[in-house]
């Protein structure tokens, strides 16, 4: 079925379900004053690739938010850069990182200007992973790409701020159809 | 002292002692923040 064509009233069958491309596998709503946020049962052998969102997280400290595949602390390879309303431009090259970054952190006075959008390829295969993404809070915009260089099978990840806690906003994971 | 809370899923509770001292060194080995990060630009 290139393009769906249901009509109304219509019983949809499971040939028809199988065929939506963007399946939401898990939302997770981020608690009060945590220091991390674990997601468990993200990935799975049903999809390959995963879209993951998260929006409106508000910080005790405006920075940074990172990101770690199950309880990998190594072997994280990527290029993070960063961009300012002002003109600022920083690129960092992580080698063999404890985690990755994937973007900044509004405090709980701009909440509603974080968004973070990345596609990771593979986490559930046991072969490499990768990630691509971007992101706005706390008025920067931000591009990054990682690696993790091992081959475990991954299912959850965490995510936490550089320093201080998160509160609020939500976490999304959809599976993009094989 | 209490020790800094966790989410896992709907689940949040204080860090257990292991899990603390993995916090801390986390923290210690972390790659330097990036310049500026935790400052917020003018809009001019």
């Amino acid at each position: 079925m290139p393009v769906p064509d249901f009509s109304p009233g219509e019983v949809l069958t499971a040939a028809a379900m199988d065929s939506i491309g963007l399946w939401l596998v898990k939302t997770q709503t981020v608690g009060t004053g945590v220091s991390s946020v674990t997601v468990t049962g993200a990935f799975s052998a049903n999809y390959d690739r995963y879209r993951i969102t998260i929006d409106n997280i508000a910080a005790s400290t405006g920075g940074d938010l990172r990101f770690q595949l199950g309880s990998a602390n190594t072997q994280y390879y990527g290029i993070y850069n960063y961009q300012v309303s002002t003109g600022t431009t920083q690129v960092f090259y992580q080698n063999n990182t404890a985690n990755a970054y994937i973007g900044g952190l509004a405090t709980s006075g701009s909440q509603g200007e974080q968004s973070i959008t990345f596609d990771i390829s593979q986490p559930n295969k046991a072969t490499r992973t990768a990630w691509t993404g971007q992101a706005f809070g706390n008025n920067y915009y931000f591009n990054f790409g990682y690696q993790l260089a091992d081959t475990t099978q991954y299912t959850a990840f965490t995510i936490f701020p550089g320093s201080g806690t998160l509160t609020g906003g939500t976490i999304r994971v959809y599976g993009y159809r094989n | 002292m209490s020790k800094p809370l966790i989410q896992i899923d709907d689940l949040i509770r204080e860090m257990t002692d292991e899990e603390y001292a993995q916090y801390l060194e986390q923290i210690a080995n972390a790659p330097q923040l990036p310049e500026g990060l935790d400052e917020t630009p003018s809009n001019s």
